[in-house]
């Protein structure tokens, strides 16, 4: 069943256009939303959760029109969104004993579980959390209110390397049981590679691609040759970089039989996106 | 999981080398007629990968005669006779054989060659 | 929307907020006084430090996160405010007491009798609706809000000193006390107070529709 379904988003700034951005995400997997900085990653989150207003397009959570069912939908998922935060003079214990009352579904057993796992101390202000433990704190009010969806904007920025391996693995503790879902965004691709199932790349506004991350890798590949061979290959490249040996480019894998003596080898998600940037320059 | 070891920066796709690591556990006798395999998503988890490319290994597996599925209770090592072993293990080593030799012969290795440069470091 | 006032009051206003209606209501102690001005310290202190806190704490992003609905997130402010506004009133009416009780004299502007509490009803209105639709175009900068709010307050306030000064009629309606006078000022003072309810109430439709168009 598709938890999250975007269909043909549209918004338009003076400066940037979101542009028809659809996505589907089933339940009990975790997508990686990527894309550069001002790619228009936190302007989807926020147009999928109502704060702004999008000319066109549809958004369905657990199959109903987020529209119409708006507080229905958020009882049932958890946000984070990037570094804000907020009333962080108060202590978790304040702030919990807030956020439970909006949710009838609040647990909490759960919660007192959670705090034992990750180690956070309620009398504690939230201001004296590192990053991570704050991701971790969201995650915890989220999961206490039994969110099956977690939308979670740049939730690994700022982490040191440690923290973000743990988190990550939390994230896939998380959806072990099949039925939750993560979709969070990110600019760290590295994370992707650990463990996201699915990847939503988008670029200046509009979804570039969106596929399992295994399809997504291996439908782009890195060439590299003389600049006589750039001279025949170069219409087919997405974007190459010359360099003093020849060339390195990046090419959809469809393409590549036409070229069977070119040398090739997998990108890493990176490449994709860095050769994705230079395309845009170049056009 | 024990002996399993995958690599993301290798050229080799993850659920490859998935299932060639567990094939050759099962038909080194490693892993036990029967025994139970790890769930998908619990694989997943503790490998650090995802849900989807274990899916596919699993899948694989089956397909080759490896593991066989019982629904609601999981993957299950499948019964091996010694013959079956056997020629199993002929199609792994040929298959990676095959792109190991065409690389040889793209260096201009005759067959003599490659023998002595086996008997020399193997 | 009975979780988001209990937010308002556990988590956004300071305790400290409960306590300035103390002070502004002491005010009413001083002997011969504007005492519309002591109502209007709550547009100068307790305003803009509410105000400033809330994007101090990212309070529009906390509760956008929580499972409201849009208007009642403008509800809840006003409400507050409400709130607030009430308690200043109710201490003033003790301190306004202990004026009449403590001096037996009149004030040459408006004395502290119903009259007084009807004309801080119509204020603290007409300060909500001028502030109220302004701050939710943004439901962040609240210094227009503020300074709209105040100067359509003190004009008001101003006006009706002046008025109440200048005309002898109007000045037996508001300080006489015989019987007919103090009807029209319970009379003057429900209605007042109706008005009170009704302008928070247009502001609450103007900010609603405003807060909902917005960008967040």
């Amino acid at each position: 069943m598709s938890i999250l379904e975007i269909k043909g988003l549209t918004k338009t700034y003076p400066k940037f256009t979101l542009d028809h951005v659809s996505f589907t995400l089933e339940e009990g997997y975790i997508m990686g939303f990527i894309g550069a900085n001002g790619a228009g990653k936190t302007t989807t989150l926020k147009s999928m959760l109502n704060l702004v207003h999008p000319e066109d397009g549809s958004v369905k959570i657990f199959g109903m029109d987020m529209k119409q069912k708006e507080r229905e939908i958020k009882h049932r998922i958890g946000f984070m969104f990037g570094e804000t935060a907020f009333y962080s003079k108060r202590k978790l214990k304040q702030i919990t004993s807030v956020v439970k009352g909006f949710y009838q579904t609040w647990d909490e057993s759960m919660y007192q579980d959670l705090l034992v796992k990750f180690d956070l101390d309620e009398d504690k202000k939230l201001e004296q959390l590192s990053q991570g433990m704050r991701v971790k704190y969201s995650i915890t009010l989220a999961l206490s209110h039994q969110a099956e969806l977690l939308i979670l904007d740049e939730p690994t920025t700022g982490l040191d390397p440690v923290a973000r391996d743990e988190l990550l693995e939390l994230f896939q503790e998380l959806i072990e049981n099949g039925k939750r879902s993560i979709l969070f965004s990110t600019h760290i691709t590295s994370d992707l590679e650990k463990c996201a199932d699915y990847i939503t790349f988008i670029k200046k506004g509009k979804i570039v691609e969106t596929a399992t991350k295994d399809d997504f890798l291996d439908d782009y590949r890195v060439v590299s040759g003389t600049e006589e061979e750039l001279q025949s290959i170069q219409k087919d490249l997405i974007a190459f970089k010359k360099n003093s040996f020849g060339f390195n480019g990046l090419i959809k894998t469809v393409k590549l039989d036409k070229y069977p003596e070119i040398a090739h080898a997998n990108p890493s998600i990176d490449d994709i996106m860095i050769y994705y940037a230079k395309a845009g320059d170049t056009q | 999981m024990k002996n399993i070891q995958v690599s993301t920066t290798s050229k080799k796709p993850i659920y490859q080398q998935l299932f060639e690591q567990i094939s050759s556990n099962i038909i080194r006798g490693d892993l036990k007629t029967d025994s139970l395999l790890p769930s998908i998503r619990t694989a997943a988890k503790e490998l650090r990968i995802s849900v989807i490319t274990v899916k596919k290994a699993w899948e694989e597996l089956e397909q080759k005669g490896f593991i066989y599925t019982i629904p609601g209770k999981g993957c299950f090592i499948a019964k091996l006779t010694e013959h079956e072993k056997e020629k199993k293990k002929e199609e792994q080593i040929l298959s990676r054989l095959k792109t190991h030799l065409s690389y040889y012969k793209s260096l201009g290795l005759q067959k003599e060659d490659l023998i002595d440069y086996i008997k020399k470091y193997y | 929307m009975k979780q988001l006032m209990i937010k308002e009051f556990k988590l956004s206003i300071h305790k400290f907020f409960w306590f300035i209606p103390i002070l502004t209501g002491a005010l009413l102690l001083i002997p011969q006084w504007v005492y519309l001005i002591a109502m209007m310290y709550f547009f100068w202190i307790t305003i803009p430090n509410v105000y400033s806190t809330y994007n101090s704490q990212n309070d529009l992003a906390f509760c956008m996160l929580m499972p409201i609905k849009k208007e009642d997130y403008v509800k809840s402010k006003i409400l507050s405010v409400i709130t607030l506004e009430l308690v200043t009133m109710l201490f003033g009416g003790v301190f306004a007491i202990l004026n009449r009780v403590l001096y037996h004299n009149t004030n040459f502007l408006l004395d502290l009798n119903l009259a007084y509490f009807g004309v801080v009803f119509l204020m603290f209105g007409l300060f909500n609706l001028a502030f109220y639709p302004i701050y939710f175009k943004t439901a962040y900068r609240f210094g227009k809000a503020t300074i709209v709010g105040n100067v359509v307050a003190i004009l008001f306030a101003l006006g009706v000193e002046l008025l109440v000064a200048f005309i002898p009629s109007l000045n037996q309606w508001m300080k006489a006390s015989t019987s007919q006078e103090l009807t029209f000022r319970v009379i003057f003072l429900l209605i007042s107070f109706l008005m009170f309810a009704g302008f928070n109430y247009i502001a609450y439709k103007i900010s609603a529709k405003r807060f909902e168009r917005i960008d967040l």
